[in-house]
């Protein structure tokens, strides 16, 4: 499941994708809108994507993960628009059979997503607002 | 040969735009890209660096050439997630 949504972030559906009788191990990362950043206090972030590439480079990652652990399923999804503090703003799912596989490719996934997927966020504190940079990329 | 490329995010601030055009001698690379639009649009100079160029939507190194017709979008290091 590779999706950019301008939608909520279902994670019940996440879940119910990721399951399968084969997999013994479900490991879920979701990212979520802090309310702070180098010690001041964030308000808000808007997230862009330029989508047809951002899509094209997950699907990317989610066929690496596949190709270096035995995985079941694989999702990777990312939300943009104006995310308020608390809001999932990426969620990264592995099930596999066992959980080494699944902790160590959810690791990879978002590391590689925050590195290598053509989305920015635009963070909002009380001075103003600035587009940030990801120190993996 | 004339490129139309997209821009993003804080790259879209200072003109206002989300795509511009520079003018290229043919077989120019992604290196000459970023410098002709450094000339052409001034405004943009501060925010290439760390920007990298993504041809059909793929990432290309600095010495790849460019040719008409591909869709040319300039990246500045991401932040999603």
């Amino acid at each position: 499941m590779i999706r950019i949504t301008s939608e909520p972030i279902d994670l019940n559906a996440l879940y119910a994708h990721l399951a399968s009788p084969r997999s013994g191990a479900l490991v879920v990362f979701t990212g979520h809108v802090r309310d702070h950043n180098e010690g001041q206090r964030v308000k808000g972030l808007d997230y862009e994507a330029y989508a047809e590439m951002a899509e094209r480079q997950m699907t990317l990652i989610r066929d690496a993960m596949h190709e270096r652990w035995p995985l079941e399923r694989v999702a990777l999804i990312h939300r943009v628009g104006a995310l308020d503090v608390g809001d999932v703003a990426v969620a990264v799912g592995i099930s596999a059979a066992h959980r080494p596989a699944a902790f160590e490719a959810c690791r990879y996934g978002i590391d590689t997503l925050k590195a290598e997927v053509p989305i920015w966020k635009k963070e909002h504190r009380e001075a103003g607002a600035q587009w940030l940079q990801n120190p993996e990329a | 040969m004339i490129i139309q490329l997209r821009l993003f995010a804080g790259l879209k601030e200072p003109l206002g735009r989300d795509a511009i055009e520079v003018m290229l001698t043919p077989g120019a690379t992604a290196f000459d890209l970023k410098a002709a639009v450094a000339e052409s649009y001034p405004e943009l100079a501060p925010l290439l660096a760390g920007t990298r160029v993504a041809v059909n939507q793929t990432f290309v190194a600095s010495d790849a050439r460019l040719a008409p017709g591909a869709e040319v979008a300039l990246i500045p290091p991401v932040s999603g997630g």
